[in-house]
């Protein structure tokens, strides 16, 4: 443990850039089913709190970072990038006006990427913040239109100009370019807070009226949001039944017009009177099955991260197949990638008193069967975050203590071939 | 003669001990099940954290030995954390806190905005920063609200993940055995 003080000394404003090329990687063994882990980046951060990173891998092979970081200076939503291919991030560039002042929540901004737009999600401190209403912020959108070398004066999101939280938002962007976000508020004076999505068709100028897609949502597990090939829009969050907490999926074949009942994914009977703050995360192949990862300690109360998946547009899931199996530490912030061949890679951290490690596994069959965890973690690692491009290009991020910064790396991961099994799947009818 | 009634009244004086004893027991089982707490991470020492207050001071938990401690850990964003807050203040000016410390612990940053919530609810309880959420990992954190009591001599007692009637007779009978016991 640092004493504070000394961490106030780590209280500097300027960002550094590092490369550093990953002998540690090449260090760590490899795993023996083919799927080999490239070289790390790094980027050390000067400043007091950092949350993040969310990452995103573009066509070109060019992976997205966004987290948000705070110095005695104040708050900044910042964004870096790789050149194609690899190599080291790009000086961060903040992504919200001085004059805007990020609400500090302890999650990501939400980023996605199309071609050289870049996008994210993001709380700002409401104007109506008051001793009265001292958590009110409001959902903004940044985005930049040249490949994240600037951004342009953000957009509101939520509608309702209440003094309320708006937040655990999540964000993707369909073929044709609509945005879609999906977030938690408690507008209303409702007690229990709702599921809301939004959209935008003029590539995040504005958004469209916002709709609450359900109620009973459990106010702290962030929202996923995924659209498969064929246009369906899947939202996952964490419903509340009374004290059950169970992770849910809806639908939107209409371009996010409308939305499905939700459907409970793992039927994990989780008796849970509190805020567990551990999202669901979800994403689509492209056969259009949906795949979910989430956290639940179910009905004996043990810790656990499984996955389960849809071949009926979330109408039902398979059986869940729990992924983490380490003993004495506890999994924690599950996230989760899939590419068109249904290449399966989740994230997660695994916690103890003493450990905080980010761990892998992966599947090339479509889900059946995953690899034991590797964990990919120098430093005391958490927060992170997965991302799949068309090209079935994968890069994996994470946060890790590097006293007195911060330090976020990526790394760039190659799959062998999807399994025969996989393959045999996509060509039956 | 003198000596068998010396012998009689020690035997009734250490049954009454006994009995005393297992009531004592029993009445910590029935605190226990009414109050939904669970023994995790029982007898572990309070583990050596120097945290900082919204305002700034430093606090070490060593300092708090000999203290019955009540530690809840709470986010803003919590509203079970935000709901229970106002019983934990209510439980805090029932004892005198060179007794009894009363702490909140957030991992949150929005110091003005907290001490503003605090105010809003006329609670003079500490809000400590765990900015790093070392401490919370220290505890194994898991949801929140999570409250873990610490006996007078530094060990963790019980734990409760959920909201509490904190202000509630069982849990002030819970915390008053708590502070009449000998470090």
């Amino acid at each position: 443990m640092m004493p504070h003080s000394f961490r106030a000394l780590s209280m500097m404003a300027l960002a550094l850039v590092m490369p550093m090329w990953g002998q540690a990687a090449e260090r760590s063994s490899q795993p023996a089913d083919g799927v080999r882990f490239q070289s790390k980046v790094a980027l050390d951060i000067k400043a007091k709190s950092l949350a993040g990173p969310s990452v995103q891998i573009d066509e070109h092979d060019i992976a997205h970072v966004a987290w948000m970081e705070e110095d005695s200076q104040g708050r900044t939503v910042r964004y870096a990038h790789t050149p194609p291919s690899g190599g080291s991030l790009s000086i961060p560039m903040p992504v919200n006006r001085p004059d805007e002042m990020p609400y500090w929540r302890q999650e990501a901004p939400a980023l996605e990427v199309q071609g050289d737009r870049v996008y994210l999600v993001w709380a700002k401190m409401s104007p109506q913040n008051s001793p009265g209403t001292p958590f009110a912020n409001e959902l903004r959108l940044s985005r930049s239109v040249d490949g994240g070398h600037t951004f342009l004066p953000s957009a509101l999101i939520n509608d309702d100009g209440e003094p309320v939280n708006h937040s655990f938002d999540s964000i993707r962007i369909s073929r044709e370019g609509a945005i879609h976000v999906a977030w938690i508020d408690g507008r209303g004076g409702q007690k229990a807070s709702g599921t809301y999505v939004s959209r935008s068709i003029d590539h995040g100028q504005t958004f469209d009226k916002n709709k609450k897609i359900d109620d009973d949502t459990c106010v702290c597990c962030r929202t996923s949001v995924a659209i498969a090939p064929d246009g369906t829009l899947y939202v996952a969050w964490r419903k509340m039944f009374g004290d059950i907490r169970e992770t849910v999926v809806a639908r939107s074949l209409d371009g996010g017009m409308t939305f499905s009942e939700p459907v409970i994914v793992g039927n994990d009977r989780w008796n849970y009177p509190s805020c567990p703050h551990r999202p669901a995360s979800l994403d689509v192949d492209g056969d259009g099955r949906v795949y979910v990862v989430w956290y639940t300690e179910g009905e004996d109360e043990t810790p656990a991260i499984y996955v389960a998946y849809s071949d009926d547009r979330g109408q039902t899931f398979s059986p869940k197949q729990q992924l983490n199996r380490s003993k004495g530490t506890f999994p924690d912030h599950p996230q989760l990638a899939v590419d068109r061949r249904g290449r399966v890679f989740a994230i997660w951290e695994e916690l103890s008193p003493v450990r905080r490690e980010v761990v892998v596994s992966y599947s090339m069959d479509r889900g059946h069967t995953f690899s034991p965890p590797h964990k990919v973690n120098e430093k005391k690692g958490e927060t992170p975050a997965v991302a799949v491009n068309a090209a079935g290009q994968f890069v994996l991020a994470w946060k890790e203590q590097a006293m007195p910064n911060h330090r976020i790396v990526l790394q760039r991961v190659i799959l062998p071939e999807p399994s025969s099994v996989a393959l045999m799947e996509r060509a039956s009818p | 003669m003198s000596g068998r009634v010396g012998g009689r009244r020690l035997i009734v004086a250490c049954l009454a001990l006994v009995l005393a004893c297992a009531a004592g027991i029993a009445v910590a089982a029935d605190d226990f099940a009414r109050l939904k707490l669970s023994r995790a991470g029982a007898g572990t020492p309070l583990p050596a954290f120097t945290l900082t207050t919204v305002e700034g001071k430093a606090l070490d938990f060593s300092q708090l030995r000999g203290k019955v401690v009540v530690l809840n850990f709470w986010a803003t964003w919590c509203g079970p954390c935000k709901e229970e807050m106002p019983a934990l203040d209510r439980l805090s000016r029932r004892f005198d806190p060179r007794d009894v410390a009363i702490l909140t612990i957030t991992t949150e940053h929005e110091r003005t905005n907290l001490q503003q919530f605090m105010k809003q609810l006329d609670s003079t309880l500490p809000v400590l920063l765990d900015e790093q959420r070392d401490v919370s990992l220290a505890f194994m954190v898991r949801g929140l609200p999570t409250t873990v009591v610490v006996a007078k001599n530094g060990t963790i007692v019980a734990r409760a993940v959920g909201p509490r009637e904190w202000d509630g007779p069982d849990a002030i009978r819970f915390i008053e055995r708590l502070r009449e016991e000998t470090p």
